[in-house]
């Protein structure tokens, strides 16, 4: 079934939709959960809680592409438990990923006011499309997929260390950007 | 910000982003089968050459050269061969990452030149074979490859010609990080450019809002390798060996000094050198400002007739 024809059962509310998403995309939005969750309760529950999600977006979205658009909902769930997790219980790989986030920020202060979100989105979006072709799929690899490093590596071909170093340029660079738009 | 509201932002770029970075490389079988399909090419192409050059010349044909004279033409004024490039600086740099690519730039210690604007010198392993000697077959004083005094027509050209197809193929694109004040400090912004010092230079002042009255004139690179000459088959063959020490030295019109009041001087020339370090991997850095004006063609020029050596091998000043 195409995307197409799966959105089509979104919209005349067919609940078979609920049931070829997970066929279709219950894997992918599972690894997306698991890779940020690290813990395979809290994933599955991120993934159902997906699924509800999009029942209830389609309509009046018709997203261009369900594939990123169900990926998007599962990352942006899967925060909202982690932020519910102290910081004490979050662990592995998303704990890496969050310290290497903090490289960006000046210091941990208090979570962004809704006008900040906003351009701190557009910053990082323009950002991240700026980025060149390896450099831009290496960095969402991590801090979209929160894929280990391991992982990464293995898909392009690269050792870790190239990868480490990538990113740390790449992190060095949203700093500056940060700094620029002076959301740090 | 938290690092987790960062975290969050990350995921709302755009779709088309995420879903490109998830694909995964091309499958070792597909890959197998475009390098095997590009080699084939590239073997019936070079056979059908040499069966060219075999009826056409008819003339004795040597088995180790895969460039024959009739596939290439004759070497215009500005040809240029590819020059082993010196030192710690170029083979570090052919070895840095996104950035670093060694544009042609000149050595005291190379009997050979640099290219000129629109290519880049290729890598360089640490002990380069060169050929050193007068050029019977030059066009130009400014053509940069020598052939050997010895040996026939057909295989000077062919040299000539091997080079000029290396120098085809050494021209390089890389991402290179151009520094500018901003706000009274330096900030640096990457660019995807030709490994040449020159367009690294014109990205320079582009970001920095330096007019065209200021100009590159020259970008030389110096160091402590050595040079010997041993014979090899009746031809005189010099080898270089890189040293441990290198300088950078960037020549511009002074005509920069123009642009003190506008931008604050020293965060200016740091942010200059900081882009043309980026290009190389050196131990020291110079800038010259001068009332000399660049040549026309290129700015890294030397004739090879031009040049003396000591006994040593060591160029003359």
């Amino acid at each position: 079934m195409t995307d197409g024809q799966l959105t089509e059962l979104y919209w005349s509310r067919d609940e078979q939709a609920l049931s070829v998403t997970a066929e279709m995309y219950g894997a992918y939005c599972y690894s997306i959960a698991f890779g940020i969750l690290r813990d395979e309760e809290d994933s599955k529950e991120s993934v159902n809680d997906t699924y509800m999600s999009a029942w209830n977006s389609i309509p009046p979205h018709r997203p261009a592409i369900l594939k990123t658009f169900l990926g998007k909902i599962t990352r942006r769930l899967s925060i909202d438990r982690l932020r519910k997790k102290n910081a004490q219980k979050r662990s592995g790989e998303t704990a890496d990923i969050l310290e290497e986030l903090s490289e960006c920020i000046s210091s941990s202060g208090d979570p962004s006011a809704e006008s900040e979100k906003k351009l701190l989105d557009e910053t990082i979006n323009r950002f991240v499309k700026e980025l060149r072709g390896i450099e831009q799929r290496v960095f969402v690899c991590r801090y979209w997929y929160a894929k280990p490093i391991r992982e990464i590596s293995q898909q392009f071909g690269f050792t870790e260390s190239k990868v480490k170093a990538m990113l740390m340029r790449t992190r060095a660079k949203l700093k500056e950007r940060l700094e620029k738009e002076e959301l740090i | 910000m938290t690092e987790l509201d960062l975290f969050e932002s990350i995921g709302n770029i755009d779709d088309d982003i995420i879903e490109k970075a998830n694909q995964k490389k091309a499958t070792t079988k597909k890959l197998i089968i475009m390098i095997g399909s590009i080699a084939a090419c590239i073997a019936a192409v070079l056979s059908s050459v040499i069966i060219a050059q075999v009826i056409q010349s008819g003339s004795e044909f040597k088995t180790d050269n895969p460039f024959p004279e009739s596939s290439v033409s004759e070497p215009s004024g500005n040809a240029q061969a590819v020059t082993p490039v010196s030192g710690t600086s170029s083979s570090e740099a052919s070895d840095a990452g996104d950035s670093g690519a060694v544009s042609p730039v000149q050595s005291s210690a190379e009997a050979h030149l640099s290219a000129p604007e629109g290519s880049s010198a290729p890598e360089t392993s640490e002990n380069t074979e060169v050929t050193s000697g007068a050029s019977e077959e030059s066009t130009d004083s400014s053509e940069e490859e020598v052939s050997p005094a010895e040996g026939s027509e057909q295989m000077q050209s062919s040299e000539q010609t091997s080079f000029e197809t290396s120098e085809e193929i050494a021209v390089e694109w890389m991402n290179f990080d151009i520094y500018k004040v901003v706000d009274g400090r330096l900030v640096s912004t990457q660019i995807y450019s030709e490994a040449t010092s020159d367009k690294v230079f014109d990205a320079w002042k582009k970001e920095n809002s330096i007019g065209d009255d200021v100009k590159l004139i020259s970008v030389d690179i110096t160091d402590n390798g050595t040079v010997e000459y041993s014979g090899f088959g009746g031809e005189e063959v010099a080898i270089y060996t890189m040293g441990d020490y290198s300088k950078l030295t960037v020549i511009v019109s002074k005509t920069l000094e123009n642009y003190y009041g506008a931008i604050d001087k020293d965060l200016l020339l740091e942010s200059l050198e900081k882009t043309m370090r980026g290009m190389s991997d050196v131990n020291e850095y110079e800038l010259i400002l001068s009332d000399a004006e660049p040549e026309e063609s290129e700015s890294n020029h030397v004739d090879p007739n031009d040049l003396q050596y000591n006994d040593q091998g060591e160029i003359l000043e």
